[in-house]
């Protein structure tokens, strides 16, 4: 609502004095070996995002150690257009002009290197008191008539000592689960579903990565799912996202509000939510009916109105009509993870 | 003569070694004390003003220089000159004041030997020397005066010494270190102890980490209240002892200790310590360079089934995609060489080997995930991962094979032969096609109706064209039942399901269905023929319950009942063919078919009868034989029978064409002039339908006040929407924005629409009443096309129903790499009339948002429908349906006007009609190009990201419009129109007693509204708008209630009614229809709101 725009603004504003990007000292190479050098920042509260195989990452760029673009594909191509509607046939037309599809290889910090689609991303380069803009795309076009070779990109983008060393794996000690329990985390802030992996002894179990500022956790044995939620109910908290609830219809026609979180620090609210399709659905099988067990994040304005800004799923199934989704228990055990140097643990680890 | 002198020389030499030694005490004792005096005070000297190496190396070369001049004067040349008696003669004489050398004289006459009359002098000398020896006291000759200053000097140097090192051994230990090697990195001693870990140069390997902590200990001191700084500094190999020689860290406080972690090391630095006073030494930090890749190469070889050579592709780090089972076969070499290397994918662990210097190892690739590419540098060391990278398992996809027919809806009869196109593909080689038929009642495999089958592996990879001509054989087919015609096609993919064609639908006409046209000559013959088939059929159902119980048929006369039974049964069938027969030879037109029936009564037919009169005589063994042969026998006769009866109907009549609807559907089709006789009548229906709406409506508005009391309320009721829909230009509903899929859209394609074009489409009747449908698609079922190319070019047609369909996919589950295929540089389009209406598009029907997004190309075909995936490959059309309220994202031409984020590449904006969109502020990016914009309805509010429309520029990926300062000045005009409308308003209010108050407390508002829009005020705008929509509320609240009391009040006369009625409707924005409808409904029912 204009409220909204008009507290974005203000948070504009108010932060625009106190947001920095962060810099580094790097070097740009372009494909022409031309350089560029100074201190390399992304826009404000940007971020570095990489189609890798199966999953998007998104990485800061105080992170990221080399930065190197390749082409993945290179073809001179010629406008065209069908000749006929419904029919194949192609008409080409003007000069050839050169396309480029690059992939992108990004080192970070700890030596892991993530290769995949970078989604088009600009750099700024200061040096003095001039200001470079340098994009880094996913695809290039020249002109007509032009050639792959006048078609610069960025080759590699290097920076200075000085990466943090976040390591590519975190740990989880989890007693009392039993055993061959699947555990997921899903980060705060950015919902990033890191689905563990059972790490040699029991209840030691591997993130695929760092948690962050910290995370939901849920275990699921069998028919019985524990998520780490705190013990206090807080019903004002949940009457707020019960009435913002039908605001943002989804797939699932029922959803139940398992626990509502206040996090103040950053006027979010996090819900969890058992979300099942009781409905019709296209799926012409015994098994029709999907289930999620998922975590909303909601903004709070500050006129006590919530609006859903991010959604992910602990776990999903598929059951029969009629039957019922997986039991779910809130665990205040879960809830509170202390971090050991690599290792989150729980109070009673 | 020798003179006695044994006392002499025994004296002198016990002198000279007093005096010696003497010398050499005193002398120590003075060095010493020199020497302790000397370094003390540059030890408290450098303790005091830590000096610089450049002072502290001449200081310690001086102070070494004269300890060193002083050791030799004073020790050791007195120790080193011998001391001869007459030396020590010499200072006797000189300390006693003998004259006359007498001492040294005698001893040299001791010595010699001396003539006669020499000896008498010497003995004088030697007797008086020997006095004078006497006189000697031995504890005289120590320089006792000496000893005591030097000796004493020495100890106090020494009790100095002692005292400094107990009480500062620090500062001693250090100083000694500084002036022992000046040039030295030793740090001088401080009030602070420092204890750094590591204490010594290191080498680490590249991309390790370095650890550092300081241990600060302050024994007597309160410790220095800034944390240490930590100075480092790159491709160095010493920091100066200076803060400014480097980069300055803060450590971090730890337990006890403060820390630092330098991780990912890269190259060579060095660093030191500052804390308090003091520092620490500079430690030189070697980076081991790893091991680099070169050469590296993965050689993949498809499996042997698709026929492809082996690939070499770039190696390590880049990704690798093969299909499941290819070879992979990695390759590389290190610099410098390292002592052993893996390969660990998945688990699986491949210890690779080295030929040459060259790394080779081979592995299948079984499943998608990461690699890692270690190595060892030399034995025991820690592995390091050289490089990192994906395994893409490309998919072998199933063929697509389909019928080559627009018709998949058949009615056929026996005989019948239809022929059947067929084509296949697959993307490496095709094993078989092949046609089956299946009753659809049945959920069975089928039957093969035929199948081709190809050379390979590699197979053929088509597209293949087979064509099929199907008879219609009784044999195969049961008469009236419904098939399933399906073409499948299997590749040679190990364990790949064939892939299976959309079904042609074969619906098979029973006997009694077969007929001839009206007045057909052959009539008669062919309901006789049909007598035969229902006789035979009769005949043959006999002879299987025979079959089925011949076992219980013991008894001979017992089985010749029951094949009498049938003999009669068969003896019917054949009399009435013999009268077919009769009746087909009687036409000429018939005489064709009286030959084929004719053979069948007098030979097959016969042949039956005769089998089953011979078998109750047959021996129990063969008649199981014989029953069954019968049973084939007249299964056969009945197959050619009806396979006449259908041949002699396909004849006699017109080709049958084929049709939708079969024998469950008694209408006959509809002509087009029917069809569309249906359609008008719908259409006026509905249209009555709306006349009488729009009369009742206009019945409940005369039932309404007088016009006074209409018309400040009306204009309440309209102002009051107009702020309303005004309000939505700055309302976002963040919600959907959620589930926004990310999309690049690094190609800023800008393509002309050239080829639009414009499709009438004829409503369907039946749409008024079609119910409204959710399409609720699990995961499961969605899929995604994501072509790289455009190729297909599929005919699109037109929906001829409202949308009535609700989209709600369930989310996918991970984000998906689309492609970005090049578009073409001209669009198709097709736009026609639209069929929804805004107010009809309920919530039923709203499809929900997902964030799925795919590139289509045949996927976009055929109608132009809704759906909530976005599409990145500028395939869809205008199409005539009203857009969602659901996001939608991807590429595409300019279409309706809805809620979308993705991004336009036309290069023209013409304005399409659509919905009214409310101000939104999306996450994406300006992109370069400009749009002309020659649109003129547009209604909605401002958008976010795309391209800017009326002048160029460049823009970035961010949330803010730049454009969006012109929006505002364009609220305030609005918003200025709507305040002298309610000014004019509170006027006449004024003028007719009504309460204004409200009213012009909300004309206030606004006025301050435009003035803050105006200055592109967005916090007074909200404001501004809150107040005036408030009074608003309560001026038409006041208005109301006044209005009930004056009602029977108003004495106005009707001129003036008028007038005020005419002046309010002139310059009314529109659209306040629904609001006006809602206050006469509120008035008719008593309910003032």
């Amino acid at each position: 609502m204009k409220f909204f725009a008009l507290i974005a603004g203000l948070t504009l504003l108010l932060g625009g004095g106190t947001a920095t990007a962060q810099e580094r000292a790097g070097t740009i190479e372009f494909s022409d070996g031309r350089l560029v050098a100074g201190n390399i920042s992304l826009t404000p509260g940007g971020t570095l995002k990489i189609e890798a195989g199966p999953a998007m990452r998104v990485l800061p760029l105080d992170a990221v150690r080399e930065i190197r673009l390749t082409p993945e594909t290179e073809t001179m191509e010629r406008a065209w257009r069908f000749k006929e509607a419904g029919q194949t046939a192609k008409e080409y037309f003007g000069d050839p002009y050169p396309v480029r599809h690059l992939a992108v290889t990004v080192t970070l910090g700890d030596g892991e290197t993530v290769h995949g689609h970078l989604y088009t991303t600009v750099l700024y380069v200061t040096l003095d008191d001039t200001v470079q803009k340098v994009i880094l795309p996913a695809k290039q076009r020249g002109q007509a008539g032009e050639t792959l070779k006048m078609l610069v990109y960025p080759a590699r983008i290097s920076f200075g000592a000085g990466a943090a060393g976040s390591p590519a794996v975190a740990g989880l000690k989890l007693s009392g689960l039993a055993a061959n329990s699947e555990v997921v985390a899903i980060t705060r802030g950015a919902l990033v579903r890191l689905a563990a992996k059972a790490a040699g002894g029991p209840g030691d179990f591997e993130l695929p990565s760092p948690p962050g500022d910290g995370c939901f956790l849920a275990a699921k044995s069998g028919a019985t799912i524990q998520v780490g939620w705190p013990k206090s109910a807080d019903e004002k908290t949940a009457t707020l996202v019960r009435r913002a609830m039908p605001n943002s219809e989804d797939f699932f026609d029922d959803r139940r509000i398992l626990g509502a979180y206040l996090d103040t620090t950053n006027a979010e609210i996090y819900s969890l939510v058992l979300a099942v399709r009781q409905g019709k659905t296209t799926l012409d099988e015994a098994r029709s009916q999907p289930w999620r067990l998922e975590l909303y994040r909601w903004k709070l304005d500050d006129d006590g109105r919530v609006m859903l800004a991010g959604q992910n799923y602990f776990f999903r199934g598929i059951g029969g009509k009629g039957e019922a989704p997986p039991a779910v228990v809130l665990s205040e055990k879960l809830w509170y993870l202390q971090r050991d140097g690599g290792v989150w643990k729980t109070r009673d680890e | 003569m020798n003179v006695d002198g044994g006392n002499l020389d025994a004296m002198v030499r016990a002198a000279g070694a007093r005096l010696k030694w003497s010398a050499l005490l005193a002398g120590l004792c003075r060095w010493l004390a020199l020497s302790l005096g000397l370094w003390f005070g540059l030890f408290v000297m450098d303790n005091l003003l830590s000096l610089p190496a450049g002072l502290r190396l001449p200081l310690a070369l001086g102070g070494a220089a004269i300890c060193a001049v002083q050791l030799f004067r004073l020790v050791l040349r007195p120790a080193w000159r011998p001391q001869t008696p007459e030396r020590t003669a010499v200072m006797l004489e000189r300390r006693y004041g003998i004259a006359d050398n007498l001492l040294i004289n005698a001893l040299q006459f001791q010595r010699q030997s001396l003539r006669p009359e020499e000896q008498v002098f010497a003995g004088q000398t030697i007797a008086r020397s020997g006095e004078i020896a006497d006189r000697v006291q031995f504890n005289e000759l120590w320089d006792w005066r000496a000893l005591r200053v030097w000796g004493g000097a020495t100890a106090l140097g020494l009790v100095f010494w002692l005292a400094f090192i107990a009480l500062y051994p620090r500062q001693f230990t250090a100083a000694v270190g500084r002036y022992a090697l000046p040039l030295g990195d030793t740090p001088p001693p401080g009030r602070v102890v420092l204890k750094l870990t590591p204490d010594g140069d290191v080498t680490v390997p590249e991309g390790g980490q370095l650890d550092v902590a300081l241990e600060v200990g302050s024994p007597g001191h309160p410790l220095p209240a800034n944390p240490p700084v930590l100075v480092w500094r790159e491709r160095t190999g010493f920091i100066e002892p200076v803060p400014g020689a480097g980069e300055n860290l803060a450590m971090t406080p730890g337990d006890n200790k403060f820390v630092h972690t330098f991780a990912n090391l890269e190259a060579s630095f060095a660093f030191r310590v500052f804390a308090g006073d003091t520092f620490t030494r500079s430690i030189q930090v070697t980076v081991r360079p790893r091991p680099q890749l070169k050469n590296a190469q993965f050689r993949v070889s498809p499996p042997a089934y698709t026929g492809l050579k082996p690939q070499v592709a770039p190696g390590p780090p880049a990704p690798v995609s093969a299909l499941p089972g290819s070879l992979l076969e990695i390759s590389f070499q290190t610099e410098p060489p390292v002592e052993a290397a893996t390969w660990n994918a998945g688990g699986e662990v491949v210890a690779l080997e080295n030929h040459g210097g060259v790394w080779r190892g081979t592995t299948t690739m079984t499943n998608a995930g990461g690699y890692d590419l270690s190595a060892r540098s030399r034995a025991g060391a820690e592995p390091v991962t050289l490089a990192h990278g994906d395994l893409r398992l490309l998919a072998d996809n199933p063929p697509e094979v389909d019928f080559v027919t627009d018709d998949r809806n058949r009615v056929v009869q026996f005989g019948e032969t239809l022929a059947l196109e067929v084509v296949a593909r697959d993307d490496y080689g095709l094993a078989d096609v092949a046609v089956v038929s299946r009753p659809v009642d049945k959920d069975d495999a089928g039957t093969v109706v035929k199948r081709w089958t190809y050379l390979g592996p590699p197979g053929n990879p088509g597209p293949v064209r087979e064509t099929l001509s199907l008879t219609v054989d009784p044999r195969v087919f049961e008469s009236g039942a419904t098939y399933y015609l399906e073409a499948l096609a299997d590749d040679f993919r190990p364990g790949g399901a064939p892939a299976r064609s959309r079904p042609i639908v074969l619906r098979v006409k029973s006997a009694q269905d077969i007929t001839l046209p009206d007045g057909d000559p052959l009539a008669a013959a062919f309901a006789e023929l049909k007598l035969v088939i229902a006789a035979q059929e009769k005949a043959a159902r006999l002879t299987a319950n025979l079959q089925s119980y011949l076992a219980e048929l013991k008894n001979e006369r017992a089985l010749a009942d029951q094949t009498g039974a049938i003999g009669t049964e068969q003896n019917n069938a054949i009399s009435l063919g013999r009268q077919a027969v009769v009746l087909f030879d009687a036409q000429d037109e018939g005489k064709p078919f009286s030959a084929p029936l004719s053979t069948l009564v007098y030979t097959d037919m016969m042949g039956v009868q005769t089998d089953l009169r011979d078998l109750p005589a047959a021996a129990n063994s063969e008649r199981p034989g014989r029953v069954t042969g019968i049973v084939s026998h007249q299964e056969q006769i009945l197959s050619q029978l009806l396979s006449l009866l259908g041949r002699i109907a396909a004849v006699r009549a017109d080709q049958l064409k084929p049709v939708a609807a079969g024998k469950e559907d008694p209408q006959p089709p509809a002509t087009a002039e029917e069809r569309q006789k249906e359609l008008l009548e719908g259409v006026q229906n509905f249209v009555a339908d709306q006349e009488r709406i729009l009369e009742k409506s206009r019945t409940l508005a005369d039932k309404g006040p007088e016009d006074l009391t209409q018309s400040p309320s009306d204009i309440l009721g309209e102002l009051a929407r107009e702020e309303d829909k005004w309000a939505k230009f700055l309302e976002e509903k963040l919600t959907d924005f959620s589930k926004l899929p990310s999309q690049d859209f690094a190609d800023a394609s800008l393509a002309q629409e050239l080829n639009s074009v414009y499709q009438e489409v004829q409503p369907a009747a039946d749409a008024l009443t079609q119910k409204n449908v959710e399409l609720a698609v699990p995961k499961e079922q969605s899929g995604l096309e994501n072509a790289q190319e455009l190729v297909n070019n599929l005919e699109r047609w037109l929906p001829d129903t409202a949308d009535h369909t609700k989209w709600n996919m369930e989310e996918p589950t991970a984000p998906t790499d689309i492609a970005l295929a090049e578009l073409p540089k001209e669009l198709e389009d097709i736009v026609g009339d639209l069929l929804d209406q805004e107010d009809a598009m309920t919530p039923d029907v709203e499809d929900v948002t997902s964030s799925w997004m795919d590139s289509l190309d045949k996927g976009a075909g055929w109608g132009a429908n809704d759906g909530p995936i976005s599409d990145m490959s500028a395939k869809g059309v205008t199409g005539n349906q009203l857009p969602n309220q659901d996001e939608i994202g991807g590429r595409s031409g300019e279409g309706r006007t809805g809620r979308s984020h993705g991004q336009m590449v036309s290069d023209t904006a013409e304005g399409k009609g659509g919905r009214e969109t409310p101000t939104r502020l999306d996450p994406e990016p300006f992109e370069q190009g400009s749009v002309k914009d020659s649109a003129k309805d547009d209604q909605g509010g401002a958008t976010g990201g795309g391209k800017v429309s009326g002048f160029a520029g460049e823009g970035l990926r961010g949330p803010t419009a730049p454009g969006s300062s012109q929006k505002m000045p364009r609220l305030a005009e609005q918003q200025a129109k709507i305040r002298q409308q309610a000014e004019a308003l509170a006027l006449q209010l004024r003028r007719y007693h009504l309460s204004s108050g409200p009213l012009e407390t909300s004309v206030n508002a606004m006025n301050r509204l435009e003035q803050t829009a105006r200055n592109n005020d967005g916090l007074g705008v909200r404001r501004a708008f809150n107040l005036a929509v408030s009074a608003l509320g309560e001026a038409k609240q006041t208005l109301t209630e006044q209005v009930t009391v004056r009602r029977e009040q108003d004495k106005l006369p009707p001129w003036m009614r008028e007038e005020i009625r005419i002046g309010v409707r002139d310059g009314i924005p529109k659209g306040y229809e629904e609001m006006a409808g809602e206050y006469f409904r509120a008035l008719a029912e008593g309910d003032t709101k």
